[in-house]
């Protein structure tokens, strides 16, 4: 369309020449690396003596996970994990960490035990006592366990059991603790919620100020100034979005890979955040696909952060309405017993970013016969949603009159 | 090139703005006159497509003012309207230079052109938010001229303006009617004597008046004040 790159360099020139959009998008940087690199910084004490800094126990788990990385969780394993356990057995982490025989005999197989525990806490066995055959019951007890909980159907757990079967056992341990921060605690659900709030801040007024400023009555009199104009601030508004997502997640990634290293990209997802899940995958794809998905929300939400702006001729109401769901989203947990519902809730963008949430949602999605996952089914949504929106927004703002004043 | 208003009519909840208002424009430049909430600028929004009439229709030389092609011979100055603080002058009128849809060699040729007519040449590279009131008014009249408009509308258009801007104003106004209808409306009666070839007074929605200068016996003020029963100016 003719002249419409020079509408959208103006719509964008508008939103960065605001002091607003620099001093927010300044803030959210210093604390998506805070929250990033908090962990790198500080020291252990133990009885109040100086054991280590973060940086260097990170540096030694990083040590030992690769030296581990790439061995079976068999029976041989288990028994070497437990021998090494069984120096510390009964003694209190005060008595043992610092120690030769923490450092050089048990620490090396930290990685190990870690998954371990998580099925067997779950399951009420001793990870000290476990036999290969006991830990993958247990995990199997435990998947069926979470599946009750979730309330599937008798379609859904067939699927997961042919799911089940793909996954090869038993499994291969791989040391992916960039990635297992990338998944849980500082990615993309963090980065949505960041990036939403600055999305409400900064492009929520993209239509709004127009009437804000009473530059409306300038525009919407121009040739290009309804349906194209419409576009072109969509457009604006979707790249400003895809930028700031993608500066927040190189961000993330520079912090984690800088700081765990990039190895873990094949591992299993089981072994590493969540051993109870049935899918074939690996955490590099699903980390993948989780930033695929939070580019998508993100640009969905920009797009409604706009509508919304226009519709309630309103950036501050608009802004108050995504931060107030995006808040909610994340305050409020629906049972599993109302499952229509708590389901439906874990497709609001930020609960659908949490990994153990909504992208391992172990409810499906029956399209025409065909089960999907919520990562499968939330594209078209998404898609769906933005379309609906844009269209709706599109009326809005092309039957705008200016009245009053 | 004729610019047909036929039976224009714009009611709110209780009040009609603007009641049955039928007229035929032509070249020229046409004086629209009227107290304080007369309906003068509901009339221009209308006119501009931005306001839609409750009923009636407006048409220039057959095309309904709902079109693109109707607003792309438009030009229009608001009567009270706001700018982007953060664009410099010649951003501004590049900005409005692409929603007219003028291509970028033409509209930073006309958007220099157009800040030297309006004595803004030295100011272009300022941002707006650092221009007085009537450089902002003066840049406002330079994007109301960006796409050569067939139908110019200025609302108010010289409140803000020094009496030598004004004088420059309306040499300026009387060199675009010659190729373009020219509406503006004011309530300041001297800037329509001078200027306007037709004359047009509102009251409460109604045209009371229609008429050329010739048509006024005596001063335009006089006759003004008597039509609007000593009213405010």
């Amino acid at each position: 369309m003719k002249g419409m790159g020079v509408l959208v360099q103006f719509e964008i020139k508008k939103i960065l020449r605001k002091k607003s959009t620099w001093i927010t998008l300044t803030l959210l940087i210093i604390f998506q690396l805070v929250l990033s690199c908090s962990n790198y910084f500080g020291s252990m004490y133990v009885n109040g003596e100086f054991l280590e800094t973060h940086a260097e126990a990170i540096s030694i788990e990083q040590k030992n996970g690769r030296a581990l990385s790439g061995e079976k969780i068999d029976s041989k394993l288990l028994l070497k994990m437990q021998e090494a356990y069984a120096h510390i057995k009964g003694q209190t982490s005060e008595e043992y960490l610092g120690t030769d025989t923490y450092n050089n005999v048990v620490r090396p197989y930290g990685g190990i035990k870690r998954t371990v525990v998580s099925i067997t806490s779950e399951a009420g066995l001793d990870f000290l006592t476990v036999r290969e055959e006991e830990f993958y019951q247990a995990r199997k007890d435990v998947t069926a366990m979470w599946w009750e909980a979730n309330r599937l159907t008798e379609g859904e757990r067939q699927y997961w059991m042919n799911e089940e079967e793909h996954l090869l056992k038993p499994f291969v341990y791989q040391y992916a603790d960039a990635y297992d921060n990338l998944l849980e605690m500082t990615g993309s659900y963090i980065i949505c919620m960041l990036v939403t709030f600055f999305l409400a801040v900064c492009i929520s007024g993209v239509f709004a100020e127009e009437h804000v400023k009473r530059t409306d009555q300038l525009i919407l009199c121009t040739k290009n100034g309804r349906r194209k104009l419409y576009f072109a601030k969509l457009i604006a508004g979707g790249i400003i979005t895809f930028g700031t997502t993608a500066l927040f997640v190189a961000i993330v990634i520079g912090c984690n890979f800088a700081i765990y290293g990039s190895d873990g990209f094949t591992a299993m997802v089981q072994v590493v955040c969540l051993p109870w899940y049935s899918g074939n995958m690996t955490m590099g794809q699903a980390f993948l696909i989780l930033t695929g998905l939070l580019f998508l929300a993100l640009i969905l939400i920009g797009i409604l952060a706009m509508v919304l702006g226009e519709l309630l001729k309103s950036s501050m109401a608009a802004m108050a309405i995504l931060i107030a769901v995006t808040f909610l989203a994340r305050i409020i947990s629906i049972p599993y017993m109302f499952r229509g519902l708590s389901h439906a809730w874990n497709f609001i963008p930020i609960n659908l970013l949490k990994a153990d949430q909504g992208f391992f949602d172990p409810r499906l999605i029956s399209v025409f016969g065909v089960f999907l996952t919520n990562w499968q089914f939330a594209p078209f949504l998404y898609l769906t949603l933005g379309i609906l929106i844009v269209f709706i927004g599109k009326g809005a703002y092309c039957k705008c009159q200016v009245k009053g004043r | 090139m004729e610019l047909v208003v036929d039976r224009l009519t714009k009611q709110y909840e209780n009040k009609i703005a603007v009641d049955r208002i039928s007229l035929r424009f032509h070249k020229g430049v046409y004086g629209l006159l009227g107290a304080n909430g007369a309906g003068k600028t509901t009339f221009m929004r209308m006119l501009c497509g931005i306001l839609n009439p409750t009923g009636g229709t407006i048409s220039f030389d057959g095309i309904d003012v709902k079109n693109e092609e109707y607003r792309d011979v438009l030009g229009y100055l608001p009567q009270d309207f706001g700018y982007y603080p953060n664009f410099t002058g010649m951003d501004f009128l590049l900005y409005m230079a692409a929603l007219k849809g003028l291509g970028k060699r033409q509209a930073v040729r006309k958007a220099k052109e157009l800040l030297k007519l309006v004595s803004l040449e030295d100011a272009g590279g300022k941002k707006v938010k650092t221009y007085s009131g009537g450089m902002k008014q003066r840049l406002g009249i330079a994007q109301a001229l960006l796409n050569d408009p067939k139908i110019l509308i200025l609302d108010e258009p010289t409140a803000g303006l020094d009496p030598k801007e004004r004088v420059r104003f309306r040499n300026l106004i009387a060199e675009l009617a010659k190729d373009s209808i020219v509406i503006l409306s004011t309530h300041i009666v001297s800037d329509v004597d001078r200027i306007a070839d037709h004359i047009l007074m509102m009251n409460q929605g109604q045209l009371v008046f229609q008429g050329t200068r010739d048509d006024i016996e005596g001063d335009l003020e006089e006759f003004y004040m008597k039509e609007f029963g000593g009213e405010e100016q």
